[in-house]
């Protein structure tokens, strides 16, 4: 049976990956994240909550252990949250390569997707891909982005509105051998983006007003 | 004379040995050719107590070894790949030194690596200031380690646990790379030439290499489309030009020489013996070059095909006296006379200050010592056996006759006078041209790709700086922050139009400091040891391992030639250590607005903006106004010498043929609004050993007038036909030689003529009284 999926999959490479990215547009959810860095004996293990608007952008907010957090907005801002949960305007090209890489993945825009990344299916059980940046920019963050379907794990139970919701593993090697292994679980999916708006401080906490505020303001 | 014929025959015989043993001695070691291309050689030398003109000299010299290329795919297509198959198979050229990213990225982990105690982000510093709880430090690394969009850990954790390094490394790189300016369809390759003396062979070698690595990447990218841009691309291209200049001229003069004694003479050995004197001359030429300058520039191989016409008169002249039965001994003392003024005008040119004239000087004096001597000891024998046959040119004398006898000697010294004035007159009138660029006429293919590539990259200006100077680093330290302040401060100009390692490299000062402020990290319940604690980690061995490496490090930081030298060819030659200090050279991008820039800095005692254009212009005009001078000087010399020689006054009529050739010339240069240059003034002095030479054979042989006037014909046919073809050359210098000696030339031809038909009944009229 697997054999018969992968031999399915090298006819058309990406038949499957839409199953592993996000299908709805409007979406809140918690991530958990492992770091792991050549050297340090330990993992780093963090989790938060995330906002996804497929018309204005991707907040990303750390909160345990510590508050840190990123917004990218689809216009192509850039701004780190810090512990005060304070917006700061950044232009480094590393992290705004990350902030694009997430954006793209809940996106789910497959022909974006293509034109960035090699794909290839490397698993069937579970069902896991490899993307590969095509785009020196994003080559600079990362070697390679594994997407993996997390079994039997379906999300929405805080409020779900409408949709299906689904779980995914995402591992990033950066060009530095750092692995970074995060899972997002969405939780609430929204109908549109002010629907969407209405529930994010709710949701994602005090801390993330500034950032609610701030991508609510990205013209769609 | 038979003792001048006895030296002259010792001295050929030591030129033959020379010449014979030199080609020798390079046939049986297989050493290669050198023929130089440098486009530097048409600029004058800088003087060496200009010490700043002499080290952005070295500058120029290190930026024009650079190539730029840029592969470039339709638009939303990464070219990295392209670019990476491009490096690939530049990489291949031996001659080429690919500047590889991943090369760059190790450079500078090795000088992070080497110098981290003593570096601090501006943020970092703030960061360490006295009073600043190591523990709050170590939450905020430990915070920004645990992001999503944390720094890539770079240099490695045991060496760099807060990642502020990596962060280093990742500042110092932005300011290196020019990949990440462009967009993602183009992509940059750099590369410097491995060496500053390449041949013509080599060159062109390289061009082809390079053409050969461009092509194999486009049969992988049919789509893509491939630029470069380089000093070398103009060398290529001018160097093709000389050559199709030098087979142009060395052909058409070579066939005509030979045609035309073919005509007069119509025996083999009068073609076959002038022939073997040009060889002779060119051999020892090309010898004596190599040896005092160890090559042969193109601009000379250009200027020796002219020789031909020169080397040629001496054949031409004894053939025609000795032929007609004529003595040798006033032969030979017209010989002399005539080789030594040749001498007099050619070494001139090795006054100036540019290097490929100097060279063109050797070249020329050392080819007419060997023809001259090859004629002097063998031409009597052939030409006593020749038979003149001159119908045609007896039919071109009937023709000058007339004009010619319209004016008589009073008028016609008038009339040379008035040309010797108005040219005098107009050459201070009229305005010079001693602009460099006059003298190089850039390949339009190359000039408009060189184009394409810079509306890619905004580049740096290459030939305009801001120098800063002083005594010691911390006062060019200190002048370069001032600098930047001013720019700060001003309305037209940006701090990141400019380049200075002083913004990339922290002074000495500061990284003592640094270094004194990273005791906060290491010390015994320091930031690093709460750090590892916040993570939940002991430090183990490599917290100690740290503090012995911070200890050790102490004293040991690095000069800014070492810090520059972790980055081999990949950085030019900004910072310099001269006889009186320091210097720092700061690039400027292009489009900066420069008279902002001027106003800016003026006034400003040790930062100067050096604009090398403005002092190889100043240079040029010193330099033409000093030759003018001397050419005068050159004129009083031989018209004295001249006097003294021949004791009449009527003698100084020789001088007034070449200087009334150069009078008609500015004159007519005038009329068509060519302004003068350097190379119309060294042009000049070569006017003057031709027309002395015409002149001195018309004078001294006077009792032969027919004969030698036929000798001067044939002689200034040669001569104008080698500087005609000159004149129509692509190179602008040589082209401004050509056209400034065929007008001259020909002056001096009818000046002889003149001369030749009035001096007789000139010197019976005195004689007479």
């Amino acid at each position: 049976m697997g054999q018969a999926v992968v031999a399915q999959a090298q006819a058309d490479p990406i038949a499957e990956l839409d199953q592993l990215l996000p299908s709805q547009c409007y979406q809140m959810g918690t991530f958990e994240q492992e770091k792991s860095i050549p050297g340090l004996p330990t993992l780093l293990r963090s989790s938060g909550r995330f906002r996804f608007d497929c018309q204005r952008g991707v907040i990303w907010l750390q909160q345990k252990p510590v508050v840190d957090g990123f917004l990218f907005g689809q216009d192509d801002s850039y701004y780190s949250i810090n512990a005060e949960g304070d917006l700061a305007a950044l232009e480094a090209r590393y992290q705004a390569a990350i902030g694009r890489i997430m954006l793209l993945l809940f996106s789910a825009n497959q022909s974006d997707i293509q034109r960035r990344f090699d794909i290839e299916q490397v698993n069937a059980q579970p069902l896991t891909y490899e993307l590969k940046p095509k785009q020196r920019r994003l080559k600079r963050a990362v070697q390679s982005i594994f997407l993996v379907q997390m079994a039997g794990e379906v999300g929405g139970e805080e409020g779900a509105e409408e949709g299906s919701v689904n779980t995914v593993e995402m591992s990033l090697v950066d060009t530095a051998g750092q692995t970074l292994r995060v899972v997002n679980r969405a939780e609430l999916i929204s109908k549109n983006s002010a629907a969407q708006s209405n529930q994010c401080v709710a949701y994602m906490g005090e801390l993330a007003a500034t950032s609610c505020a701030r991508l609510d303001a990205v013209a769609p | 004379m038979v003792n001048l014929r006895s030296i002259a025959a010792t001295l050929l015989l030591a030129v033959i040995l020379f010449s014979v043993g030199f080609y020798l001695v390079r046939g049986v070691s297989g050493q290669p050719w050198q023929i130089d291309t440098d486009l530097r050689s048409l600029v004058p030398s800088t003087p060496q107590q200009q010490v700043v003109a002499k080290s952005v000299d070295y500058l120029l010299a290190d930026l024009q070894q650079n190539i730029l290329f840029l592969i470039t795919l339709p638009v939303g297509q990464d070219a990295e790949s392209a670019g990476l198959a491009l490096t690939q198979a530049l990489a291949d050229i031996p001659t080429l030194a690919v500047t590889n990213e991943q090369q760059l990225k190790t450079q500078l982990t090795n000088l992070i690596t080497r110098n981290r105690f003593y570096l601090l982000t501006p943020e970092q510093r703030a960061m360490l200031e006295p009073g600043s709880s190591a523990k709050a430090i170590a939450q905020q690394a430990v915070q920004e380690r645990y992001a999503l969009s944390a720094t890539p850990q770079i240099i490695p954790f045991e060496i760099d646990p807060l990642g502020w390094y990596s962060q280093q490394w990742f500042g110092l790189l932005a300011g290196l790379q020019s990949n990440q300016a462009l967009p993602d369809h183009i992509y940059s390759v750099s590369a410097q030439l491995t060496t500053t003396t390449f041949g013509m062979q080599g060159q062109a070698e390289l061009l082809q290499s390079i053409e050969a690595a461009e092509k194999s990447v486009k049969a992988l990218y049919p789509n893509s489309s491939i630029q470069h841009s380089g000093v070398f691309f103009y060398a290529a291209a001018a160097a093709e030009e000389s050559k199709r200049d030098i087979t142009r001229i060395s052909i058409i003069s070579g066939v005509t020489v030979i045609v035309l004694l073919f005509i007069v003479f119509r025996a083999f050995s009068s073609v076959i013996f002038p022939l073997l004197s040009i060889a002779l001359g060119v051999a020892f030429a090309f010898a004596c070059v190599h040896i005092v300058f160890g090559g042969v520039h193109i601009l000379t191989v250009v200027f020796g095909a002219s020789l031909i016409g020169i080397v040629v008169d001496y054949s031409i002249h004894s053939f025609f006296h000795l032929s007609g039965g004529g003595e040798t001994r006033s032969l030979h003392r017209a010989l002399l006379l005539s080789l030594v003024t040749s001498l007099v005008g050619y070494a001139a040119l090795g006054l100036s200050h540019l290097p490929a004239l100097s060279q063109v000087a050797v070249f020329s004096c050392a080819g007419m010592i060997a023809a001259w001597l090859l004629v002097v000891v063998l031409a009597p024998g052939f030409g006593r056996q020749l038979q003149l046959n001159t119908g045609a040119l007896a039919r071109l004398q009937q023709w000058i006759n007339k004009p010619v006898l319209w004016g008589k000697p009073g008028w016609l010294s008038v009339v040379a006078v008035v040309c010797v004035l108005a040219g005098l007159t107009l050459s201070l009138l009229q305005p010079s041209n001693a602009s460099p660029f006059g003298f190089f006429k850039p390949n339009p293919a190359v000039l408009a790709m060189d184009q394409a590539v810079a509306k890619q990259i905004q580049g740096f200006e290459p030939a305009t700086f801001v120098v800063i100077t002083g005594r010691d680093e911390n006062s060019v330290y200190e002048q370069s922050q001032l600098f930047f302040e001013q720019v700060a401060k001003s309305e037209q100009l940006s701090v990141d139009d400019f380049f200075s390692v002083t913004q990339w490299r922290p002074s000495s000062r500061q990284q003592r400091s640094d270094y004194r402020s990273q005791q906060a990290l290491y010390q015994p319940g320091g930031v690093v040891e709460h750090y590892y604690q916040l993570l939940g980690v002991g430090p183990g061995v490599a917290l100690a391992e740290m503090q012995t490496a911070y200890r050790e490090a102490d004293g040991q930081q690095t000069d800014t030639s070492q810090w520059l030298s972790f980055f081999g060819t990949s950085v030019p030659a900004l910072w310099q250590k001269t006889d009186q200090g320091l210097l720092n050279i700061i690039l400027i991008k292009q489009g900066v607005d420069l008279s902002a820039l001027q106003g800016l800095l003026a006034g400003s005692g040790r930062i100067s903006l050096f604009r090398s254009i403005e002092q190889t212009q100043q240079m040029l005009t010193t330099q033409k106004n000093s030759a003018s001078l001397m050419l005068l000087l050159a004129y009083g010399c031989v018209g004295l010498f001249l006097l003294g020689y021949f004791r009449r006054f009527s003698a100084l009529a020789i001088v007034l043929i070449p200087m009334c050739g150069t009078g008609l010339m500015v004159v007519v240069f005038s009329l068509f609004s060519v302004p003068l240059n350097l190379f119309h003034t060294m042009a000049a002095f070569l006017v003057l050993g031709l027309g002395l030479d015409y002149g001195i054979f018309a004078y001294q042989m006077r009792g032969h007038q027919r004969v030698t006037e036929q000798a001067v014909i044939i002689s200034a046919a040669t001569s104008l036909l080698s500087f005609g073809l000159l004149a129509f050359s692509q190179v602008p210098v040589v082209n401004s030689f050509g056209w400034a000696l065929l007008i001259a030339n020909t002056i001096n031809l009818l000046g002889a003529i003149v001369l030749g038909r009035h001096l007789p009944m000139a010197v019976e009229v005195r004689a007479a009284h």
